[in-house]
């Protein structure tokens, strides 16, 4: 992939400590027109991160620049980002239409006519939900969840920050989720980005142009996709082939049939003489790989 | 035009119909319905009860917004003009307010005088002091109950509150003009402090404990 592409964020020298946990990157940069997803285990530090970029947390160390040219602690920055959280953010006795209504105060670009519409595309509206005003502490998670990406939806935003959108939802609305951010993007004619956590890459997978893979609150692996799936390579052989190339193994699972694990490309020649076969792993796969490789974790071959 | 409409939008039909029907409407109705007997009496236990319900019913409203654990303010975070919209809704709604409970109080009177020929009503310094006393009552009570979130809580301040609001009165029934400047500048403080609170509680939530 050529390099000419700018920036929507770029971040330096990121420092954030709480007790026992410390999120340190020295370089952050998301490409400006793809949508970014940010991978990583439970406490990796990515809601911190996205906290930070989306202006909620103000005690951290480093600078952070947005569309080339805004300082985060510019005042504008925040109408042209459209931020979800993990968590609902609307208080509990809001109705629907006062979210609605809400928005529409708080920011310059939001278009309640399509936030209604949009609502009612993902079926959150008080007919479809079972009459009355509908309250935010009467909807499920998922349909919260909807709630949070209608109201982003419906404002005009050059970047979506999103923390962990597709887990409260179902695999149809993860499915229209995607949709939803491939037709966001392609809106902006390569001047609209999307950034969003996930546990769950596979869902994310059809949407992802670059990658970045997070632990203990460092960055380990990043790049674009199609990059990532030529870095890395998915080997299957025998089970006595597996201890020959230990060493030079990413990542190896081992059964009674045999084992499956991810090498760098580059010591693919490393493996002549062995009895495998190779494929192009998925952005998961490679996820897990690079996870495995840089947990703490005791976990289970 | 934003600071007007941001305050009913924010609030809701329920809060604003239970503080500013429903609570007027009762008020009226008990007025008429008990007014006969006991004048002075009622008016002391209505003030009692406009207390309890005000600082009960901000449960609709910024229940439990500076306690630290809240995630009340989150949404407006996300907006540039989030901290200024906060800081006009509480201080539109103490306004409210304020021309609420000084009505509520004085409605009251002026029924009992013309409907049930009242002759001993209370003078203008103590309707006013009954008022601000009133108003004061109302503001401690936002005050502690919005750093806490709890229902039940709220409720048994409420009612602590309004019978201290009640003791307070009684005591200083009858004293001169000069209380009302004390209390009009004591309930301008705890309307500033209403507000610098509850923007504080959103400043300071986008910092976490340090280490």
């Amino acid at each position: 992939m050529e390099n000419n592409y700018t920036y929507a964020i770029e971040a330096k020298n990121l420092v954030k400590k709480y007790k026992g946990f410390e999120l340190n990157i020295p370089d952050f940069e998301i490409p400006k027109g793809f949508t970014t997803a940010l991978i990583g285990e439970n406490g990796a530090g990515k809601t911190t991160l996205l906290n930070m970029l989306a202006g909620l947390k103000l005690d951290y160390k480093g600078n952070i620049r947005f569309f080339d040219t805004n300082d985060a602690a510019d005042e504008t920055v925040k109408e042209r980002i459209g931020y979800t959280g993990p968590g609902c953010y609307f208080l509990p006795q809001w109705t629907i239409r006062q979210v609605g209504e809400i928005s529409e105060l708080l920011f310059d670009g939001f278009d309640k006519t399509r936030y209604e519409e949009i609502c009612g595309e993902l079926g959150i509206t008080k007919e479809k939900l079972g009459g009355k005003g509908k309250k935010v502490s009467d909807l499920s998670d998922g349909n919260r969840m909807k709630l949070m990406i209608a109201g982003v939806l419906a404002r005009e935003t050059q970047l979506l920050i999103m923390d962990e959108p597709a887990s409260p939802l179902d695999p149809l609305m993860r499915d229209e989720l995607c949709n939803r951010i491939r037709a966001y993007i392609e809106q902006g004619n390569g001047d609209k980005t999307v950034l969003c956590s996930t546990h769950n890459i596979a869902d994310m997978e059809n949407v992802t142009d670059y990658a970045i893979i997070m632990e203990h609150g460092k960055i380990v692996e990043e790049g674009f996709v199609e990059d990532l799936k030529e870095k890395y390579i998915l080997i299957k052989g025998d089970v006595q082939d597996a201890d020959k190339i230990q060493e030079y193994l990413y990542d190896c699972n081992k059964s009674s049939y045999g084992f499956e694990g991810m090498i760098l490309s580059e010591n693919l020649d490393k493996l002549a003489g062995t009895d495998i076969s190779t494929e192009t792993p998925t952005l998961s796969q490679i996820s897990v790989a690079v996870m495995r490789a840089n947990t703490d974790l005791k976990l289970k071959r | 035009m934003n600071r007007i409409r941001s305050y009913p939008a924010f609030a809701g039909i329920k809060y604003l119909a239970a503080l500013y029907l429903l609570l007027p409407a009762s008020v009226i109705i008990i007025t008429f319905v008990f007014g006969k007997g006991y004048p002075k009496v009622l008016i002391f236990l209505l003030a009692v009860l406009i207390c309890m319900i005000h600082i009960v019913a901000d449960n609709w409203f910024l229940p439990g917004a500076e306690s630290p654990k809240s995630n009340l303010t989150a949404y407006m975070k996300t907006s540039s003009k989030g901290e200024h919209m906060l800081r006009n809704i509480v201080m539109t709604d103490l306004v409210f307010r304020f021309c609420s409970l000084a009505l509520l109080i004085w409605i009251p009177e002026e029924i009992l005088v013309y409907a049930f020929a009242w002759t001993d009503k209370m003078s203008a310094i103590n309707t006013w002091n009954m008022i601000l006393y009133l108003y004061m009552a109302v503001t401690i009570g936002l005050l502690i109950t919005r750093f806490l979130d709890s229902i039940w809580i709220t409720m048994i301040i409420a009612y602590l509150i309004s019978f201290a609001m009640l003791v307070a009165v009684a005591v200083s029934f009858g004293n001169g003009i000069w209380m009302l400047p004390v209390l009009a500048f004591s309930d301008c403080i705890l309307s500033a402090m209403a507000v610098f609170f509850s923007n504080y509680a959103m400043k300071r939530s986008r910092y976490d404990k340090k280490d």
